[in-house]
């Protein structure tokens, strides 16, 4: 190891709100840096500050989405179904002029975006799911997110996929990122160590490490690029 | 009571090397390393013959033991024993690449028919100067290291590891243990956080050296920890390492025990036993102390041996004990002797303990 | 010419080989196939030491049914109790990625461990391994070497010594136990490029080439003898090494039939898919390589015959052989084996002999 890790400076960036009109509905978003677009959906703390999306803006032009039915999106009358919503922030994507880009869920806006690589796959890059809750473990009861349609879909999801999941994730075990890498085809999974459900809470530096290689990278993110040269 | 013969691969030679370390390498002579390798093997047969369950084996480097890795030994000696159990207690997780680790293990317990056990070592910090590890790191990394090597041996799909120390972006582990989900495995260490993981993980405790006092201490706490985690451990569970001081009377073996201090064995036998120490006596931890600290805990006739077996038992509630008959000073066949008197004397008295 | 034995300890189901791509998902791994394909392999092992073979051989391989050796000097641990006459070749362990000081102590245990019969291939290893450990396949070339020259180093300084390197720093290395071989066990250095070969003859290393064909080889091993005379020594046949595949058939018929099926199901060419296939091959690897190619086959005439021509075209002296592709059962590698070992190997042993040599480790003391 060459250099110890950097802290996260949480103060450096600055996100801009904006509004942009889709499926009938007026969603929120907020926008900053520059480069490639990755598109972020938050989990069921809304959309609130967050490290990761921090790390992300110095080196993408990140869009973090307010899904419609959270914070002050909340009145609107959104679809009941997760495919339609999902259709709808597609479609909030193309209305801002996004033509391709990286796409990270949390938690339970895994579906979301996994329906979006189905239906919509010429517009997205790569995928990341942070501790998502798409598919329940054995002998676990579903969430009211869990859609068995798109289980059954999965397997068209030919996007290169990244699950993390925490080694203390208590929510949802760990060993569920295997599922996933059962069922969809191009999928990786990755262990971040001594981090629970929220990992980017505990593990933002290591986490972000990892989103930002896979969405640069893709399949190629397993080639270790790093310079390991002591002294020349 | 189960009982190991802990095969410490030492140096044979005809006279004792005192150093500092390293010993350099000009000193060291090819016929006597040859004899070495010969003696071990010879010595881990006679276990094996005289009814020990286990054979076990350590890491070392640069110092006066040929296995600077343990897996190398147990490898040849499982081709030529056929009934112990094969036991890597083990390799240095500081000083190693996990993912090597649990490569290295899964082979071994392909290469004994399914006879590996398996023990989680820290390392001490003299050692930590071989490969140039920060020793400040070395608990961090030693957590971090048991936990990949449990989920290299058990995940079906190949995984990426985003650890602290560690990051690897693709573990498909070939072959697996044969043993399943994996082999028998204890984490050794005098410390809270070993006992801890332990308990968590539904793995063995072992300590090593440390008086019994100390030893009932830490499996106290070690079962208040799986109690918590919803499990129950047997003796089987608990594992004690220590020196073996035996002889006909009692005179010869204190004679012996007084060989058994740190400062004899070139320094490098650490386990757990400087925590221990500064935990026992804080006031008085400084260098000659623990260099007059003696490993040999069963020190006597083979009554007096029996005996404290029993307390072994009775305090720390061991169901296996992992002998050393490294005497610093004895030759092989000396070794021989005091094995062949363990064997006949009190292996038969102690399996109902 | 001196004949080695590659104990590929292949995975016996072809269960497993069926899943595309490396790596293997380790689901497909069952234990009582795991245990069985060890124990014939050692079987195999004392077989071939039996029947005459120089040299029983091992390489180091990740996540792979193909060679389930991810430790070859552990394998080959195994392999010196069980092969009593013949060498012990680690062909070898892949420097490129693995802690150089910690290899040279396994090397000196296992030169201990088979009683100075050790034989050492430096490695750097096909693109796939470089995913196993996270190495940077840009660095591998370099590290490859730092990591020979420090081993050489590491079993040989009769004094504790430092190492302040590119790739690594070791403020305290001092090697025990020490090897039988003095001074050191026979080394070679991997060579599929020019480069290599020039390396190689720097540093008093025997040359290790691998499938390419005669004309291939021959480029680099005239390569090679030049560069050993510009650095003033000469290179004996058996320190340049070719690693193969062969088949011997009764007749050549018998040998064109094992041949239309040897790398069915892939065999090597899948540790390129999947993962695999992410990283491009080093640049330096000509075209021409053949992995995926039978080198000598045939009925055993017609092998000496090949054998003795490989020689004179290449001054090879030394051949590692594989007998398994994955396309082959277990019965058909053996019965190919044992023809070789019966009525090639006592054909070809004279051929490069031109010199009689001393009993004495090959490989001269390391210059700085």
């Amino acid at each position: 190891m060459s250099s110890a890790p950097q802290r996260t400076d949480e103060l450096a960036v600055t996100f801009i709100e904006r509004f942009v009109q889709a499926g009938g509905l007026e969603i929120r978003y907020l926008e900053a840096g520059q480069g490639t677009p990755v598109v972020v959906l938050h989990g069921s703390d809304g959309l609130t500050s967050s490290p990761l999306n921090n790390l992300l803006a110095r080196r993408f032009r990140v869009i973090a989405f307010e899904i419609p039915g959270f914070g002050q999106s909340a009145g609107q009358e959104r679809p009941r179904l997760m495919r339609d919503l999902a259709q709808t922030l597609t479609e909030a994507g193309a209305a801002i002029g996004l033509e391709r880009y990286g796409l990270v869920s949390t938690t339970n806006s895994a579906p979301l975006v996994l329906w979006q690589a189905i239906d919509a796959p010429e517009r997205i890059d790569a995928l990341v799911l942070i501790s998502p809750l798409a598919l329940v473990p054995e002998g676990r009861i579903a969430s009211s997110t869990h859609d068995p349609a798109l289980e059954r879909k999965l397997g068209e999801v030919k996007t290169a996929t990244l699950v993390l999941l925490g080694t203390k994730d208590e929510v949802i075990p760990p060993e569920t990122g295997r599922m996933y890498v059962e069922r969809i085809p191009n999928c990786y999974y990755a262990l971040v160590y001594d981090a629970g459900h929220a990992i980017e809470a505990e593990r933002p530096e290591a986490l972000f490490t990892a989103v930002r290689d896979f969405l640069e990278q893709r399949e190629t993110f397993i080639v270790s690029r790093k310079n390991t040269v002591i002294n020349p | 009571m189960k009982a190991s013969f802990f095969q410490r691969g030492g140096y044979s030679a005809p006279q004792e090397i005192r150093s500092t370390w390293p010993i350099p390498p000009v000193r060291y002579n090819p016929e006597f390393g040859l004899r070495s390798l010969h003696h071990a093997i010879e010595q881990c047969e006679l276990a094996d013959s005289l009814g020990f369950d286990w054979v076990s084996f350590s890491e070392h480097h640069y110092m006066t033991t040929v296995a600077p890795n343990p897996a190398l030994a147990a490898a040849a000696v499982a081709a030529r024993v056929r009934r112990a159990q094969i036991a890597m207690i083990g390799h240095n997780l500081t000083l190693n690449n996990p993912i090597r680790v649990a490569e290295e293990l899964a082979m071994l317990d392909t290469l004994s028919n399914g006879r590996l056990v398996v023990g989680f070592l820290r390392g001490t910090p003299n050692e930590f100067q071989v490969y140039s590890v920060n020793p400040a790191e070395s608990r961090d990394l030693a957590l971090e290291s048991m936990e990949l090597i449990l989920r290299a041996w058990t995940e079906p799909v190949p995984f990426s590891w985003e650890g602290r120390h560690f990051q690897y972006r693709t573990v498909a582990v070939w072959p697996r243990p044969v043993q399943q989900p994996y082999p028998r495995c204890y984490v050794l260490g005098g410390s809270r956080d070993s006992a801890e993981f332990a308990a968590r993980h539904h793995l063995g405790l072992g300590v090593a050296y440390v008086p019994f006092p100390f030893f009932s201490q830490l499996v106290t706490y070690y079962r208040e920890r799986c109690v918590a985690a919803g499990w129950q451990p047997t003796a089987d569970d608990i594992l004690y390492r220590g020196a073996v001081c035996i002889a006909k009377t009692e005179e010869q073996a204190q004679q012996d025990a007084t060989r058994c201090v740190l400062k004899n064995l070139n320094v490098m036998m650490r386990d757990g036993v400087s925590e221990a120490v500064a935990r026992l006596d804080p006031a008085r931890m400084n260098m000659a102390k623990m260099e007059e600290f003696s490993i040999a805990r069963f020190v006597g006739t083979p009554d007096m041996i029996v005996r404290q077996i029993r307390e072994c038992k009775e305090q720390g509630g061991a169901g296996v004990i992992d002998f050393g008959f490294h005497v610093p000073g004895l030759t092989h066949d000396e070794v021989m002797l005091r094995m062949e008197l363990f064997g006949a004397e009190v292996l038969p008295r102690i399996r109902e303990i | 010419m001196k004949t080695s034995f590659f104990c590929t300890n292949s995975y016996l189901s072809a269960e497993a080989f069926r899943y595309q791509g490396w790596p293997t998902p380790p689901a497909l791994f069952r234990s009582e196939v795991g245990l069985r394909s060890v124990e014939l392999a050692l079987e195999q092992a004392k077989l071939a030491d039996e029947l005459g073979f120089d040299w029983v051989s091992c390489s180091e391989h990740h996540y792979t049914p193909l060679l389930q050796t991810p430790n070859a000097n552990v394998f080959a641990a195994a392999l010196s109790q069980v092969v009593r006459r013949a060498k012990i070749a680690v062909l070898g362990p892949l420097v490129s990625m693995n802690n150089p000081v910690r290899i040279a102590e396994e090397l000196a245990m296992l030169d201990q461990l088979s009683g100075g019969r050790l034989v050492v291939l430096f490695l750097r290893g096909t693109p796939n391994e470089f995913l196993a450990y996270d190495t940077n396949p840009d660095e591998t070339r370099a590290r490859t070497q730092e990591a020979s020259v420090l081993i050489t180093r590491a079993l040989t300084e009769p004094q504790p010594f430092s190492w302040e390197g590119r790739f690594y720093r070791f403020p305290t290395v001092s090697v025990w136990p020490g090897p039988i071989q003095r001074p050191h066990p026979p080394l070679y250095y991997s060579g599929n490029s020019l480069e290599s070969a020039s390396f190689a003859a720097a540093h008093h290393l025997g040359l290790g080439v691998s499938f390419y064909p005669p004309h291939l080889v021959a480029q680099m091993t005239d390569h090679y003898k030049q560069e050993c005379a510009r650095h003033g020594w000469e290179s004996t046949p058996d320190q340049i090494l070719y690693r193969c595949f062969v088949a011997v058939g009764e007749d050549d018929q018998e040998a064109a039939a094992l041949n239309a099926k040897f790398f069915v199901g892939d065999g090597a060419a899948n540790l390129f898919r999947g993962r695999g296939a992410a990283v491009p091959p080093p640049t330096q690897t000509q075209a021409g390589f053949g992995l995926g190619e039978l080198r000598f086959r045939g009925g055993p005439d017609t092998v000496v015959r090949q054998i003795t021509e490989f020689h004179e075209t290449t001054g090879v002296g030394a051949i590692d052989v594989a007998f398994g592709g994955a396309g082959l059962t277990f019965q058909e590698s053996m019965k190919s084996m044992r023809l070789f070992a019966t009525e090639v190997l006592p054909r070809i042993r004279h051929v490069g002999a031109g010199v009689a040599r001393p009993q004495e480790p090959t490989g001269a003391a390391v210059s700085a």
